[in-house]
């Protein structure tokens, strides 16, 4: 899934244009390219999946809701495709649409909608446009660093982190497993990711103010 | 730091890494001078949760739910005809129903007093046994978590009052997987681990069926009351049927691809009783059959203690504890 061609390295624009050969005010009145209009959103959905998935999973912990949001964010999407602006990049319109989604979804459950402020929208914006300039054809080789900057994290942290993420352990399991207290762990953890963050921004993979 | 700034702090690292997470009070006052950091750290939360996603395969089973959704749209192609027609159509739709209106009475509140009197009867304390059937199984068949995968045809689900239920399913593994709620705190545990109780009452909710339609079907009045809100009503002419019985069919109103797009309810015409239910349509994301049906098969007098983990397990059982999660 990782290497789909040509198509991939191209703006949405282009994309358009280059699969339908027409202006896009043409096809949405031509139902013969309406097969075409749904590959070219294939590959948009495809070329954007994970990006839409780390700003699900930065803001919901449950992952049946991130898969729900997913799949509601990707068709209001695509119900509103006429409204995008091909001069624009597709990934900060289909955030917008996320961010509006999400808060539904909070507000449905009566819930807070935790870290959904303009400002923490904004600055994390940032991080995904700097993503987004990062060399390479596809969302795995932009955030590749972060494989180099987990191998260079000291061993104390890597390996709760691991444990944390990728072997599923509740924190709980993790401080017995490195036998250690549960606020020494959270302590290392929290480290670990500020450790992570520092050692992308100085990548250049997240935004990072100039001193 | 102000403590604001130190509640803050510990509700967030609590929200990123515990498995519980208590009520919290701080979470959306983020101070000024942290929101930097909030910002990178969720970034970084985000980043490694979707890297450990990854191994499961849900990016293609995430991409494929949207792409049924999208490539099934196969009526689009004959929108033109129809908008060229439909104004002729409309105004023939809308002499047909003053026709219906004017000749049937109020057809529509008759059957609002029909399904009224059904949410008035799901309030009475009792509890129903219901047997599951997979009508039609998933096209897709990506299946995440093989071994964990939970047969739907064949699960047990008992329903008491609000938040009272047990739902027995098995494994693909061989095992049984046994979940509940008292009405206090929900339980869920295979026959052979511990048994995980939350007092978050949705925590262990998984495949019970209807769980999508905001509320669930464990919660009978709720269930019903947002079918009649949400859903198109219409009833289910069952005069050729062997037996006498009240049916409805439930068209949903939205777009929304959460929950089952179609949802027919028999009831027993005497005691109110929901004796079949049918959800089509069902969303794909999470794997799972597209259309389910729920048979009852047992009324019995309501007994509390059933719907408490205890009496589901010996009393050396592990227990573990978690508090609501937000």
């Amino acid at each position: 899934m990782e290497s789909r061609g040509f198509y991939e390295t191209l703006s949405p624009k282009r994309l358009f244009k280059s699969i339908l050969g027409v202006d896009k005010k043409y096809f949405k009145k031509t139902k013969h390219l309406k097969i075409e209009e749904k590959k070219s959103f294939e590959i948009l959905v495809r070329e954007n999946s994970r990006m839409l998935t780390v700003f699900l999973c930065s803001r919901i912990r449950e992952q049946a809701v991130v898969d729900d949001l997913f799949q509601e964010t990707m068709l209001v999407a695509w119900r509103r495709l006429p409204d995008y602006d091909l001069n624009r990049p597709f990934g900060p319109w289909l955030r917008g649409i996320a961010h509006r989604v999400t808060l539904a979804y909070f507000r449905k459950q009566s819930r807070l909608p935790f870290f959904m402020t303009e400002k923490i929208n904004l600055l994390m914006d940032k991080h995904f446009n700097s993503i987004d300039l990062q060399s390479g054809d596809n969302w795995q080789d932009k955030v590749d660093a972060l494989n180099d900057c987990l191998k260079g994290l000291p061993e104390k942290y890597r390996s709760v982190i691991n444990q944390k993420y990728f072997s599923h352990e509740s924190i709980l399991s993790v401080s017995e497993w490195a036998g250690i207290s549960l606020e020494a762990c959270k302590k290392r953890m929290q480290r670990g990711r500020r450790l992570l963050a520092q050692c992308l921004k100085t990548k250049g993979t997240l935004f990072s103010k100039p001193t | 730091m102000s403590d604001n700034s130190e509640e803050f702090e510990k509700e967030f690292y609590s929200w990123l890494d515990d498995e519980t997470f208590p009520d919290s009070k701080f979470l959306d006052q983020i101070p000024a001078d942290a929101e930097e950091k909030v910002a990178e750290e969720l970034l970084i939360h985000g980043l490694l949760s979707e890297m450990a996603m990854r191994g499961h395969s849900d990016e293609e089973r995430r991409i494929n739910s949207v792409l049924d959704e999208v490539y099934d749209k196969q009526g689009e192609g004959n929108l033109v005809p129809m908008k060229k027609y439909g104004t002729w159509v409309g105004a023939l739709a809308a002499c047909l129903l003053l026709f219906l209106w004017l000749f049937s009475g109020s057809g529509e509140n008759l059957m609002a007093d029909s399904l009224d009197r059904v949410i008035s009867a799901s309030l009475e304390p009792l509890t129903r046994t219901y047997s599951i059937s997979v009508l039609e199984e998933a096209h897709s068949s990506s299946r995440p978590n093989k071994g964990q995968q939970e047969d739907l045809d064949g699960a047990i689900l008992v329903v008491g009052g609000k938040d009272q239920y047990v739902f027995t399913r098995r494994l693909e593994s061989g095992y049984t997987r046994i979940s509940g709620c008292d009405g206090r705190e929900s339980w869920a545990m295979r026959e052979d681990g511990p048994v995980h109780v939350s007092t978050d009452l949705n925590r262990f909710i998984g495949n019970v069926p209807g769980r999508r339609e905001s509320s669930s079907f464990v919660n009978l009045p709720v269930f019903l009351r947002q079918l009649k809100e949400s859903f198109h009503v219409e009833k289910i002419d069952c005069s050729k049927e062997a037996e006498e019985v009240l049916a409805f069919r439930f068209e949903r109103k939205s777009q929304s691809k959460i929950g089952a797009q179609l949802i027919e309810l028999w009831v027993d015409p005497g005691n109110l009783l929901i004796l079949r239910l049918r959800l089509s349509g069902m969303p794909q994301a999470r794997g799972g059959p597209r259309s389910i049906e729920l048979q009852l098969v047992e009324t019995s007098p309501f007994v509390q203690s059933f719907f408490s983990h205890d009496h589901h397990h010996e009393p050396e059982r592990e227990v573990r504890t978690s508090k609501k999660q937000q």
